[in-house]
């Protein structure tokens, strides 16, 4: 069967309440994703503007024919942020392990400090911040997945989740907020719980 | 931290969150006071949240880092390791990350000095031969630069894992911006340095060079004070074979480059040129000066940012006035209304510096020809973009000339130029649209012929890039006369520069070949690979691909003049290079490897050859997308393999393939699409059919006599194949024709004694024998074997077969029976020893000599000979086939002279109907046979 008419089947059977819809799909997009990704690093200076938004929506492009109704964009981009929060979120702990653990026998630790910028600890703490905003405000938190993982615009979250375009900007706005406060206060206690460690 | 909170908390706090995000200062904090009163808890976390709400933590920004630093970790494993060894040098250590490699610090070690450089390694897992091809690109582009002030480039290679690397100066110093605020430079020391800085970038763009990626991290400044400009990893030549792919270049323009620098013509994905940097330049200055950015970019959205460089003007610097014009004149939107070269923005803050009055806002030509060109839009196809190239070299030409005074004369003359050329397209001189794209390049030479006071630089190129239209147009002998113009010119008024020259020496060479001025050809290239050799020789070849390229158009023109041995040679020297300069996997590498391949395969050697058209094949296959002309070129090369291992089914398809393939690639009515035709029926009349071998080769034909017209070589192929399908049809005149008209070309474009000479003699002694005038066809058989016998030499090549078939044929026909005899024996015992086993070509021979042996009364060994024949050609043909029947009707003949005719009864009845409904007159003495014995059948 063609890509594009299996992941718009796929799609089709996920939004109607199929579980293992979702087992198929992600396969699928984890792999395009992925593709998509080397090719970026790949091709040049993916560390200054890479935007994992436009990797799902190339993803999109990718796997997806241009017929496809619009309802199945919008399920595919969702689908496609969970993938992308993952992806990022395992990328994250394993590259912790690696600096922890053996991995770094390659080069030496500076230099895997120069390679790998402390980065998968903001990560993970922001990772963890949206999952704190989920047990406060679930949809606040998929709002966030959807846009800053999926790249969905205030209108196709707006499909996505079945809400109004004001309430998914309001959303937004607090959720933000929220976050950033969240972020900064994690940093600060870090920085200080580092300090006390002498580090 | 307890952060949650109830929902109905929760509810209320986004309740007033919202209304007090649109409030601002007093009438925020009053509103807190009132909504909040009683719930300090609740005030605390709202006047946090609306902090955070202006706040700079950017979510975007952290999940983009974390993208990046998953998709880097994915390519490390495969790095060289801190230690270890690249070519001569040791690795010390990594110097960070850039373009699309990581760059380590190591050193040259070998007892005699040391010396510490930079090696950027492309490291790339998923390499695909476009980037692949990126990098060597930046690899030539560097080791075309030779400035005190760009990072100068040492050494390439590949490592062993396959990732191309290259060596550079080292180069210790610090970021522009992070040099002057420590060293806390004054405004005018910030200027002088960025003098410099763009004095670097002009170089490289009068050496047909954009930066496009410049930023502090790539401007390096030593402790001396001078800047080195690093980083050409995304570097774009404007070298006239790369502007026609301009476009192509720009793609993903957004995600090259860092937003902070970028010019709105790459964040729209426009045309990127010399006026990019200038912009860049404008921008790093911008910085430097006032220590903000021109344009502010908050946001991390795509479209936002695209919206604020390609719109939000640039806050004015507050500088001075001359200042603040030359930073907001470099900054222009649009490209064209910017300083027109970076050496023109180094001249204007020279003024500054000195005191004088600035340029900035004079109007530059090029705005003034983009104008132009906006009123007169083209169609789309061959002269957009042929305008395209010359629009391109107007440009570039503007950037050679960094005095104001030049600049203008030289922008004039090149306008006028241009406007020439657009003027033939004026319908106000009622040529309305349609004009082609020759008559505009023969307007535009007729210009040029006009313009007898140019710059020199000026029409040296513009000779260049026309000679090199011209030839892609198929006008060679016109391209050769401005490619010559342009050598002349260029001794006689430009300084001597060999690279240059060998350049245009190298496309004159490619013109020389495309005539089949082969001598000629190789002339040229030998010069331009020994300039190359003294520019960029080393021990282990050179480090520049265009001696590679050189070598291997060496090895093509042997080949077109059958010396092959030359030809392994020089491909073999070029392939060793290539794969060492860009790897296994580069497209001119595989083309090298496809080409060797056939050499060997000329030569004789097809086992040999095999490998090589597999590796082709299996690289080519396994390209996504695939590259379609590359592919139908690997079949074809297997196809004429199969074809010469006998392996005729094999062979078919392999050609059906191919011919798909080409069509899909080149479309219908191609010089390919027809070469592959031909191929295709030349394999299927030895498949028996050709019907169909007749209607491609007629269509293969009609298409090259359109293209090339008669005496072109790509015709004659076209010829052999349609007369070959003519004479298994019994069109024997008209098949005479075509080897005629064929063998007249060939004598015109190669040596006597060449192998397509034979080849169309011994065609020319087939259609003769087929129509029965034998001293003819012996005349010319014999002139066929010899002149292959002092192409190939005595040894004997695989090829010589069939011409000895015909010539064993003939000379039996006339009766010549010992002689045949003799000959058939000797050509036998040689075959045996130089074919495999089972192949076809033995076949025939064996017949022919079986034949002459037959009529010599010596029927003993003449059937053995013919079982051996038939047992070949049955399973290579099939016994439907006529040249099966006639073994086995001569089989047949033979064993029924000797009285053992139920057995010759038998093959009687298998061949007959074959034979008979053949119409190749090769066979008329068995079928004049089979018409005087009618067979048992009948008979019973």
């Amino acid at each position: 069967m063609e890509p594009a008419s299996n992941i718009t089947r796929l799609l089709r059977a996920w939004h109607s309440g199929d579980p293992d819809a979702m087992d198929e799909l992600m396969p699928l997009v984890y792999e395009q994703l992925r593709a998509l990704a080397s090719r970026y690093m790949h091709q040049e200076h993916a560390g200054h503007t890479l935007s994992p938004t436009a990797l799902v929506h190339e993803a999109y492009l990718k796997l997806l024919s241009a017929e496809t109704p619009w309802e199945d964009r919008v399920h595919f981009m969702a689908i496609a942020a969970i993938t992308m929060r993952r992806i990022l979120v395992d990328h994250a702990r394993s590259s912790l392990r690696v600096k922890r653990g053996s991995g770094a026998e390659r080069v030496s630790l500076d230099d895997v400090i120069l390679l790998q910028r402390p980065r998968s600890i903001d990560f993970l703490a922001l990772d963890e911040a949206i999952s704190r905003l989920s047990l406060q405000d679930a949809r606040k938190a998929k709002l966030i997945e959807l846009s800053y993982f999926g790249g969905l615009n205030c209108e196709e979250a707006a499909a996505a989740m079945e809400i109004s375009s004001a309430t998914v900007n309001r959303d937004l706005k607090l959720a933000k907020a929220w976050l950033r406060q969240e972020l900064s206060v994690l940093t600060s206690a870090q920085k200080a719980q580092s300090r006390m460690n002498g580090g | 931290m307890r952060t949650l909170i109830s929902p109905e908390d929760w509810a209320r706090l986004q309740e007033i969150f919202d209304a007090a995000a649109d409030l601002q200062g007093v009438a925020r904090g009053a509103f807190l006071d009132e909504k909040c009163a009683g719930a300090p808890d609740l005030r605390l976390r709202i006047d946090s949240l609306l902090t955070s709400l202006d706040g700079n933590t950017r979510v975007g920004g952290v999940v983009g880092s974390a993208a990046a630093a998953a998709i880097e970790s994915s390519i490390q494993s495969e790095l060289p390791v801190i230690g270890s060894r690249l070519g001569d040098y040791r690795v010390t250590g990594i110097l960070g990350r850039g373009g699309m490699g990581i760059v380590f610090r190591a050193i040259r070690d070998d007892k005699e000095y040391q010396k510490e450089v930079a090696i950027k390694v492309a490291a790339l897992t998923w390499f695909t031969p476009d980037l692949h091809q990126r990098f060597v690109r930046e690899r030539q582009i560097l080791a075309n630069l030779d400035h005190p002030n760009i990072a100068r480039l040492i050494d390439g290679g590949t490592t062993p894992e396959g990732m191309p690397f290259v060596v550079m100066e080292f180069v210790a110093g610090q970021p522009i911006d992070a040099y002057c605020s420590t060293k806390g430079l004054d405004r005018r020391q910030r200027i002088e340095l960025m003098i410099l800085v763009a004095h670097a970038v002009d170089f490289a763009h009068r050496h047909f060079v954009v930066h496009r990626d410049l930023k502090p991290d790539n401007i390096l400044v030593a402790e001396d004070g001078s800047p080195k400009l690093l980083d050409f990893g995304i570097a774009k030549a404007l070298d006239p074979d790369d502007s026609a792919l301009a476009g192509s270049h720009t793609i993903d323009a957004m995600r090259l480059m860092t937003p902070d620098y970028a010019s709105p013509e790459q964040v729209r994905g426009g045309a990127i040129t010399t006026a990019t940097d200038v912009y860049q330049l404008g921008a790093l200055l911008y910085v430097l000066l006032t220590g903000r950015h021109p344009i502010h970019l908050t946001t991390g959205t795509f479209g936002s940012l695209e919206r604020a460089i390609c719109e939000a003007e640039p806050a004015r610097p507050d500088l001075d006035p001359d200042l603040d014009r030359i930073l907001l004149h470099a900054l222009e939107k649009e490209p064209a209304r910017r300083y027109a070269s970076a050496g023109a923005l180094a001249d204007d803050l020279d003024r500054y510096l000195g005191g004088y009055a600035v340029l900035a806002h004079a109007p530059t030509w090029r705005y003034l020809a983009a104008k132009f060109v906006r009123r007169h839009r083209l169609g789309v196809g061959t002269i957009a973009l042929i305008l395209l190239l010359l629009v391109a070299f107007a440009a570039e030409m503007t950037i050679l000339a960094h005095r104001a005074a030049q600049q203008a004369r030289i922008a004039n003359e090149t306008t006028d130029f241009l406007v020439g050329l657009f003027e033939a397209n004026d319908p106000a001189q009622g040529r309305g649209d349609k004009i082609t794209a020759r008559e505009l390049l023969d307007k535009g030479s007729a210009n040029l012929d006009r313009a007898g006071e140019q710059d020199p630089v000026v029409q040296v190129r513009l000779l260049d890039s026309m000679g090199t239209i011209y030839n892609t147009l198929g006008a060679s002998d016109k391209a050769r006369e401005m490619l010559e113009r342009s050598l002349r010119l260029r001794l006689a008024r430009l300084p001597r520069d060999d690279v240059a020259e060998s350049d245009t020496l190298a496309r004159l060479a490619d013109v020389e070949t495309d005539l089949s001025h082969y001598d000629s050809a190789i002339q040229l290239n030998m010069q331009a690979l020994a300039a190359y050799r003294r520019r960029f020789g080393s021990p282990f070849g050179g480090s520049d691909e265009r001696i590679a390229l050189r070598l291997s158009k060496i090895s093509s023109n042997y080949w077109e003049q059958d010396k092959m041995p030359q030809a392994e040679a020089f491909e073999r020297e070029a392939l060793a290079l290539s794969t060492r300069l860009v790897g296994r996997h580069d497209a001119r590498t595989l083309e090298m490897i496809g080409d060797l391949g056939t050499i060997v395969d000329l030569e004789g050697k097809a086992l040999d050859a095999e490998p090589y058209y597999r590796e082709f094949l299996a690289a080519e296959q396994a390209q996504s997308p695939p590259n379609l002309p590359d592919l139908g070129l690997a079949w074809n090369y297997l196809g004429w393999l199969h074809y010469r291992l006998g392996r005729f089914a094999e062979s078919e398809q392999e050609m059906r393939n191919a011919l798909a393939l080409r069509i899909q690639a080149y479309g219908d009515q191609h010089p390919v699409t027809a070469g592959a035709r031909s191929s295709l029926a030349y394999i299927l009349l030895n498949r028996g059919k050709a019907d169909e071998a007749l209607a491609l080769a007629s269509e293969a034909k009609s298409t090259d006599l359109k293209l090339y017209g008669l005496s072109h070589r790509e015709t004659t192929f076209a010829e052999d194949s349609l007369g070959l399908a003519l004479l298994a049809k019994g069109r024997t005149a008209e098949a005479r024709q075509e080897f005629q008209s064929a063998l007249r070309a060939r004598l015109a474009l190669f040596p006597p004694d060449h192998m397509q000479t034979g080849k169309t003699w011994m065609f020319l002694a087939m259609a003769d024998f087929a129509a029965g005038d034998l001293p003819m066809a012996a005349e010319e058989s014999r002139k066929s074997v010899d002149i292959m016998q002092r192409v190939y030499g005595p040894h004997g090549h695989p090829q010589l077969a069939e011409f000895d078939a015909v010539l064993l044929e003939t000379l039996t026909a006339q009766g010549k029976l010992e002689e045949a005899q003799e000959f058939g024996a000797a050509s036998v015992a040689k075959l045996r020893s130089i074919l495999p086993p089972g192949n076809p070509r033995l076949a025939a021979v064996e017949s022919g000599w079986a034949w002459a042996l037959y009529k010599g009364h010596k029927l003993d060994n003449a059937i053995a000979l013919l079982r051996d024949a038939l047992l070949i050609d049955e399973q290579t043909y099939g016994p439907t086939l006529a040249q099966t029947a006639q073994v086995g009707v001569r089989l047949a003949i033979c064993l029924k002279s000797e009285g053992r005719t139920e057995e010759a009864n038998s093959l009687f009845g298998r061949y007959r109907g074959a034979l008979l409904g053949s119409a190749n007159g090769s066979y008329d003495e068995e079928r004049k046979w089979l018409s005087a014995h009618p067979g048992p059948a009948k008979a019973s």
